[in-house]
């Protein structure tokens, strides 16, 4: 009885240290973004006179450089909005052109087993190095074909990187589909392209969410590429937040309110996908 | 002319043959009632009527046409899998309707005909029900309706009663044998179980290690199994054999089982007139009774087993063991001494090496 108790009282110790551990940072990065410049380097949690001027100085730079002079000066030259944009459109297109060529390649290897194992496992390959390898050579070539800093550069980056963990979620769903399901459709008079459409695809609907989730959060948070491969265009917001770097120091404030809105983003987009996650991927079989 | 044809069909993964030389014929609005353990080959059959798999080599007919070309989707056919095809993802009147939306049929023609099937498999009440709360009659049932919605030319089905405890799947059995016969459709109905065949079809193929065996009339196939496989598939429970030296004469053959000699008369099918051979009884076509008779040959009960509706003893006959089914209210004890009586003409002789049947009918 009494060993229940302290194993009970142990294991919410071991849960609420972790809790700890990763909630503090976000927790401060919230109270930051509230923060006045007074009090960004102090060790309080609450700000004593919480204030949205962060957020505002994130839009207007002429302010921000106004205010903290040549601290800001060497860095703050865009406001935030176009980072913000750059990267839901870089993100969103990256993710869904991932998980699109990655469903018809999981499909032809669940189903037709090509490319064949070894190519298969080959795409991992791109995930094993360390992204720092490929750097140099991705951009020179981006260099002469004169796409640097262009969103079509980063879309396509990002998306051969991400489509081999589109191909290796979806071939699991499409493995987990009955080949009968799809053969009765044939019967039935659909084609195979119609197959593909009319019964795989909603059937592995769930594998698609989680597939996009997942990319969609790789991509959202990539700091290497952007950093070498944008300048002025196509700059992401991850970039963005490491430009808030002055002469002197860093602007904490304004860096914690941008990573702020940069993470309620991917929040919001989760939230209101879950549904799709939760509800049926219920292969139920036959019950006796 | 046959409405379902097969000619020769065979079928080979690399070395390994699946199929051989299977040639079997359907009439319009009949069942054919394919059965054979797990593994026979049953399944690749189907699939090859259905056109999802190519034969090696064999055509196939269908009133005349030679359709062994023709993709599935141009058959007309439809086909209930041991997995039926039911969607999780959508509630039983898209499953049903699915492949009438493929077919572009106008919506109020397609609501009609979903509720026409469902009415007659009686499943109105699941059309608005996601798939995981259908009970294993209800899934079946979707399945069928599926498959009979497009009114197809003939319908195949693989195991579909398989998922269904036995009692749900003797009741589906005899009703679907009544449903065919209102409907009219032509079926091929693949099984493993062949009391199952029997029961269904209005001919049974049976079906072991890629070749049909025997082709015919259930009650020919009971009667008269023509090897020793099959009548060893289709005896439930397992059969009584025994190796026997056989003389045949004018008269017929005298069967010597041991010391027993068991005269029996028939002609053989063989030049030899004496030799060894196979001889199989079933466990159902010998009597045993408590009070000795004339013929009877006396036993020792040796193992009682219950099988529910009657009893299946074994009993040592000197130093032979033969099952025998006795009705559930014998009283019968272990170690007891007991009279049994061999019908002869109930004795089946098949030779050693083919398994081909000797005695000729």
């Amino acid at each position: 009885m009494e060993f229940r108790i302290i194993a009970r009282a142990l294991r919410y110790v071991v849960i609420g240290v972790f809790a700890l551990w990763t909630l503090i940072p976000l927790a401060w990065i919230v109270s930051l973004a509230f923060k006045s410049y007074a009090e960004w380097r102090v060790s309080y949690f609450i700000p004593k006179n919480p204030t949205v001027d962060n957020f505002l100085l994130l839009f207007n730079p002429q302010e921000l450089l106004g205010r903290y002079g040549v601290m800001g000066a060497t860095a703050i030259i865009e406001p935030a909005t176009k980072p913000l944009l750059n990267s839901l459109i870089i993100t969103a297109a990256s993710t869904v052109l991932a998980v699109f060529v990655g469903f018809f390649t999981a499909y032809g290897a669940s189903r037709y087993r090509v490319p064949g194992p070894f190519t298969l496992f080959f795409t991992l390959l791109t995930r094993m190095l360390p992204p720092a390898i490929f750097i140099t050579p991705i951009m020179v070539y981006y260099s002469n074909l004169r796409i640097l800093d262009t969103h079509i550069g980063l879309i396509a980056l990002y998306s051969a990187v991400t489509v081999t963990y589109a191909i290796w979620i979806l071939k699991g769903f499409i493995d987990a589909i009955p080949i009968e399901w799809e053969e009765a459709a044939m019967l039935e008079g659909a084609t195979p392209i119609k197959v593909l459409f009319k019964v795989v695809l909603p059937l592995v609907r769930p594998g698609l969410v989680v597939a996009g989730l997942f990319i969609f959060l790789l991509t959202w948070s990539e700091l290497l590429f952007a950093l070498v491969l944008t300048n002025i265009n196509a700059v992401t917001l991850s970039v963005h937040i490491s430009k808030y770097v002055g002469a002197v120091g860093q602007l904490f404030g304004p860096q914690a309110a941008l990573a702020l809105i940069g993470s309620i983003i991917p929040v919001v987009i989760g939230y209101t996908i879950q549904k799709h996650l939760v509800t049926g991927f219920t292969f139920g079989m036959v019950r006796g | 002319m046959a409405f379902l044809k097969l000619e020769n069909i065979s079928k080979k993964y690399n070395d390994i043959i699946v199929l051989e030389n299977i040639s079997l014929s359907i009439e319009k609005g009949e069942i054919l009632a394919i059965a054979g353990p797990p593994g026979s080959g049953k399944t690749t059959l189907l699939k090859i009527i259905a056109g999802l798999i190519k034969p090696t080599s064999g055509r196939i007919y269908i009133e005349g046409i030679d359709i062994t070309d023709t993709p599935p989707y141009l058959r007309g056919f439809s086909m209930v899998f041991e997995t039926p095809p039911i969607y999780p993802d959508r509630p039983g009147y898209e499953n049903i309707a699915f492949p009438l939306k493929l077919r572009k049929l106008p919506e109020s023609e397609i609501r009609k005909r979903v509720y026409e099937v469902a009415e007659l498999l009686g499943i109105k009440h699941i059309l608005n029900r996601k798939p995981s709360t259908y009970s294993g009659g209800e899934y079946q049932r979707v399945a069928l309706a599926r498959a009979l919605v497009t009114n197809p030319r003939l319908l195949l089905l693989d195991e579909p009663f398989r998922n269904l405890d036995a009692k749900i799947r003797e009741y589906m059995v005899v009703w679907f044998k009544q449903f065919q016969a209102k409907l009219g459709v032509t079926i091929v109905y693949a099984t493993h179980d062949p009391l199952e065949a029997l029961t269904i079809g209005n001919n049974v193929a049976i079906l072991l290690n890629g070749r049909v065996k025997q082709y015919g009339s259930p009650i020919d196939i009971l009667r008269n199994p023509a090897s020793y496989d099959v009548d060893e598939f289709i005896s439930i429970p397992a059969l009584n054999a025994f190796k026997v030296y056989f003389k045949s004469d004018v008269e017929g053959v005298l069967i010597h089982l041991n010391s027993m000699a068991i005269k029996k008369m028939a002609k053989l099918n063989t030049e030899h007139s004496e030799g060894e051979a196979i001889a199989t009884i079933r466990p159902t076509d010998i009597m045993v009774s408590r009070s000795p008779s004339e013929k009877a040959i006396m036993g020792k009960v040796e193992l009682i087993q219950y099988l529910g509706t009657n009893i299946l003893v074994t009993i040592r006959v000197n130093d032979l063991s033969i099952r025998i089914v006795v009705p559930k209210d014998m009283m019968i004890k272990e170690g007891e001494s007991v009279y049994l009586t061999l019908d002869p003409s109930k004795i089946r002789l098949y030779e050693i090496s083919s398994g081909h049947r000797l005695d000729v009918v």
